[in-house]
């Protein structure tokens, strides 16, 4: 009968009593034996670190020691990677600011891989890349005087191809400093683009800025995108000017740079 | 049966168990003697039915208690050590419980079943197990190991300095 109540009492126990029943009359135990407890545990504590201390072999120590060595290297990489990413928020954070730029969405991408004229990034269809959106470029440095730099002309699922400004196939509608000029430029291929058809009237000297024009959906306020490098009465064409844009910034050493996407676009 | 002492060397041993016990465990922290385990064999062998039952369910109690490994859990062991308690009990009134390897089999048997059904329910209750040879396996072998020499103080504070009851009680009734 004594056995059939214990039994009893220990069904209860398990599957009648609520776990935090159950949980408060541990913690009241621990809380009433915390002096003997905590010194046991100490004395434990102390005991085992001595005995580690004297048991850990020469061949322990060397792995344990490749061990942590490999974890440290593994945190300074991750720490290394955080910092990157805390100043790529930081800068597309800046960027979402500026004025003009709010309904854009920045869409940060590296650069895979560079051939004249034309790049390959990270980032394709899967981020919300699209072909025709304005390509600007990335750098600490230069946040405030980023320019743009291409136009996608090709996506993957997870990669998009960028014409430069300089591919000669690469067309983007431009203005000319303060002046009443909208034109197409065209790249050059030689590292350098041009303005054709505008007016020998026009004045224009070297040194203007050259903007990409706004482009609803695409590019919501002018950005710079070169400035003139040599303006020359065309030689086939004596009414207008053959005008020779260079990029500002230099389009040879891109690792980073931002694409910028409608922020309805997902 | 002593019972004030009971309560005092349970509550000793449980302490004991969750604290300083630790110092004796080898390789692993886990696989320490179990003090719990040997007072439960020491009662079931030297009481009388009625005490061991009552001794092996309140043993169980505190080591549920105390269990620090499985927290906010209890009643696995009270079962276990209830079952096992008993069935240990009645047994040791049949068979001789008197020499150090019979001690050490009972200790590391009783060892190895209360873990097992212990694990069991605990199973049951929480339907997710960890199997853990230390708790299984070396905990009882070392319990049983260490176990048969802490019979003698332990005796000595119940004074209880039979070695085991029931044959002997038996040869003595023959005797007379």
């Amino acid at each position: 009968m004594l056995f059939v109540w214990g039994l009893l009492v220990g069904l209860i126990f398990l599957f009648l009593v609520p776990r935090d029943a159950t949980g408060w009359l541990q913690h009241t135990y621990t809380r009433v034996f915390r002096w003997p407890l905590a010194m046991g545990s100490g004395l434990t504590r102390v005991a085992r670190t001595t005995a580690q201390e004297r048991t850990v072999s020469s061949r322990e120590y060397d792995k344990l020691f490749q061990a942590n060595q490999q974890f440290r290297n593994a945190c300074a990489n991750l720490q290394k990677q955080l910092q990157e990413a805390h100043s790529q928020i930081e800068m597309l954070t800046k960027l979402h600011a500026r004025p003009g730029l709010e309904h854009m969405q920045p869409v940060p991408a590296k650069v895979v891989t560079q051939m004249k004229d034309e790049l390959t990034i990270d980032r394709g269809q899967d981020s919300g890349v699209a072909v025709g959106q304005c390509v600007m470029s990335l750098t600490d440095t230069r946040l405030d005087d980023q320019c743009v730099i291409g136009i996608v002309s090709g996506v993957y699922s997870d990669g998009a191809r960028i014409k430069l400004i300089t591919d000669p196939k690469c067309g983007i509608r431009v203005s000319i400093g303060t002046l009443n000029v909208r034109n197409v430029m065209e790249g050059r291929g030689n590292g350098a683009a041009r303005i054709p058809l505008v007016l020998y009237s026009t004045a224009i000297r070297t040194g203007d800025v050259v903007y990409a024009q706004r482009q609803p959906g695409f590019l919501d306020v002018p950005i710079i995108v070169g400035e003139v490098a040599r303006c020359e009465r065309d030689p086939d064409n004596p009414r207008v000017w053959d005008i020779t844009v260079r990029p500002v910034c230099d389009l040879t050493t891109l690792s980073d740079v931002v694409v910028m996407k409608p922020a309805s676009v997902q | 049966m002593r019972w004030l002492r009971f309560a005092v060397l349970i509550l000793a041993a449980s302490i004991l168990q969750t604290g300083p016990v630790g110092i004796l465990a080898l390789v692993r922290p886990d696989i320490k003697p179990d003090l719990l385990l040997i007072l439960l064999v020491f009662f079931a062998i030297r009481c009388n039915s009625k005490d061991a039952i009552l001794a092996s369910f309140a043993i169980g109690f505190v080591a549920d208690l105390s269990n620090s490994t499985v927290p906010l859990f209890m009643g696995p062991r009270i079962i276990s050590f209830g079952l096992f308690g008993m069935l240990l009990s009645d047994l040791s009134s049949t068979i001789f419980v008197r020499k150090v390897r019979h001690q050490f089999l009972a200790i590391f048997l009783m060892g190895c079943l209360t873990a097992g059904l212990s694990g069991l329910l605990m199973f049951l209750r929480a339907q997710s197990i960890t199997i853990n040879v230390a708790v299984f396996l070396w905990q009882p072998l070392y319990s049983a190991v260490l176990g048969p020499f802490l019979f003698l103080p332990v005796g000595w504070w119940m004074r209880m300095y039979g070695k085991g009851r029931g044959p002997s009680r038996r040869r003595a009734l023959l005797r007379r």
